[in-house]
């Protein structure tokens, strides 16, 4: 329960709930008792309605050039990066292919390594590092493809602001 | 039939939502142009309102509407798309104002609020305007001057905006409470600021 300082306080908190949103009956009926007795808080009810009313009356409106402007800009931006997406796709595929051959190649290529090594007599070390060099070529080619056209494809994101003319 | 009729508004509200979340996620440039054109006065309004200054408002419109692009994909069409758009638009002001070293929305009134911000000439006034008083207009643009940005905030969210009190918690992050005590505070400050003004 709310504790208002006298009857006018309370009357004035009702009323600015009475604009905003509702107040309960029971609400209503005692703001309505009170306003029928106190012209001080009769006049300022009549005082917020009109300034409510004045506030809705503030005009402010978006200029054609700022719509235009922000319209454009919003459109320059879909367009390139439905570009940069087009552009992507080819390093998404080989980064999948690149995934893909990591998965399923390692325990073959494990075991061609580990077969062709001891046949050959080569150092375990030597077979086990051209086993990491293959299994890993695919995945770093895509990377360093992705590296070389990094730039081209993240290039400058945004066009730059264009204020509206005055 | 009242209540289906607005069975058939909310209905159609949520389609409209879901419309509007599926052009997003597909980045459609088609339907960003029509909402950009759709909330074009209500965003800017809410901006001035908040910032106080039309400059720097035209601004945040232009980056609230490429955040939208961008964060498309966030909205799901289950809130209504002004509540989304108008967070979006605060949480740029916010950031602007954390960027100038200020630390929250009260600052603004200090570095920008001006009563010259919300006397905007129209090129074309509304019949409402025209039978407005002006004098009237121009109390009220003075006393808004006044006001600290959360109070302008929720005034023009529920008296011009018309969101209702939980829409406004939902665009402010504040509690339902705090948002009804701001509307009260931001009445009461009106009222005199208007009065005095109006004298």
């Amino acid at each position: 329960m709310k504790l208002f300082a006298n009857d006018h306080d309370r009357a004035f908190e009702l009323l600015c709930a009475s604009f905003a949103d509702s107040i309960a009956e029971r609400e209503r009926k005692w703001l309505d008792d009170h306003l029928s007795r106190c012209s001080e808080c009769c006049l300022k009810k009549d005082q917020t309605r009109t300034a409510i009313s004045a506030l809705k009356t503030v005009s402010i409106k978006a200029g054609n050039d700022l719509v235009r402007s922000t319209q454009r800009r919003v459109r320059a931006l879909c367009l390139r990066g439905e570009s940069r997406r087009r552009r992507m796709r080819p390093i998404w595929i080989s980064s999948a292919f690149a995934s893909v051959w990591m998965a399923c190649a390692a325990p073959y290529l494990w075991q061609s390594f580990d077969l062709t090594g001891h046949w050959l007599n080569i150092p375990d070390l030597l077979w086990q590092m051209g086993f990491l060099v293959t299994w890993f070529t695919p995945a770093m080619t895509a990377a360093a493809v992705a590296l070389w056209l990094r730039p081209q494809l993240t290039g400058a994101s945004r066009p730059p602001a264009t204020r509206a003319a005055a | 039939m009242y209540i289906a009729a607005i069975n058939r508004a909310v209905e159609w509200t949520l389609r409209e939502n879901v419309e509007i979340a599926r052009g997003l996620r597909r980045r459609d440039p088609e339907l960003l142009d029509r909402l950009i054109e759709l909330y074009q006065h209500r965003l800017l309004r809410y901006l001035v309102f908040l910032t106080g200054n039309r400059e720097l408002s035209e601004d945040i419109f232009q980056e609230t509407w490429i955040r939208v692009m961008e964060r498309g994909r966030q909205y799901n069409g289950k809130a209504k798309f002004d509540t989304w758009l108008f967070a979006i638009a605060r949480h740029l002001v916010i950031d602007w104002s954390r960027k100038k070293t200020t630390t929250s929305l009260e600052a603004l009134q200090e570095q920008y609020g001006n009563e010259q911000a919300f006397d905007v000439p129209s090129n074309e006034p509304s019949p409402f305007d025209a039978v407005t008083c002006r004098e009237n207009r121009e109390s009220v643009q003075a006393a808004l001057g006044r006001l600290d940005a959360l109070h302008r905030e929720v005034l023009v969210l529920r008296f011009h905006e018309e969101l209702s009190l939980e829409e406004i918690a939902g665009v402010t992050g504040a509690p339902l409470s705090t948002v009804k005590s701001r509307l009260y505070r931001g009445l009461a400050a009106l009222k005199p600021a208007f009065m005095e003004a109006h004298q």
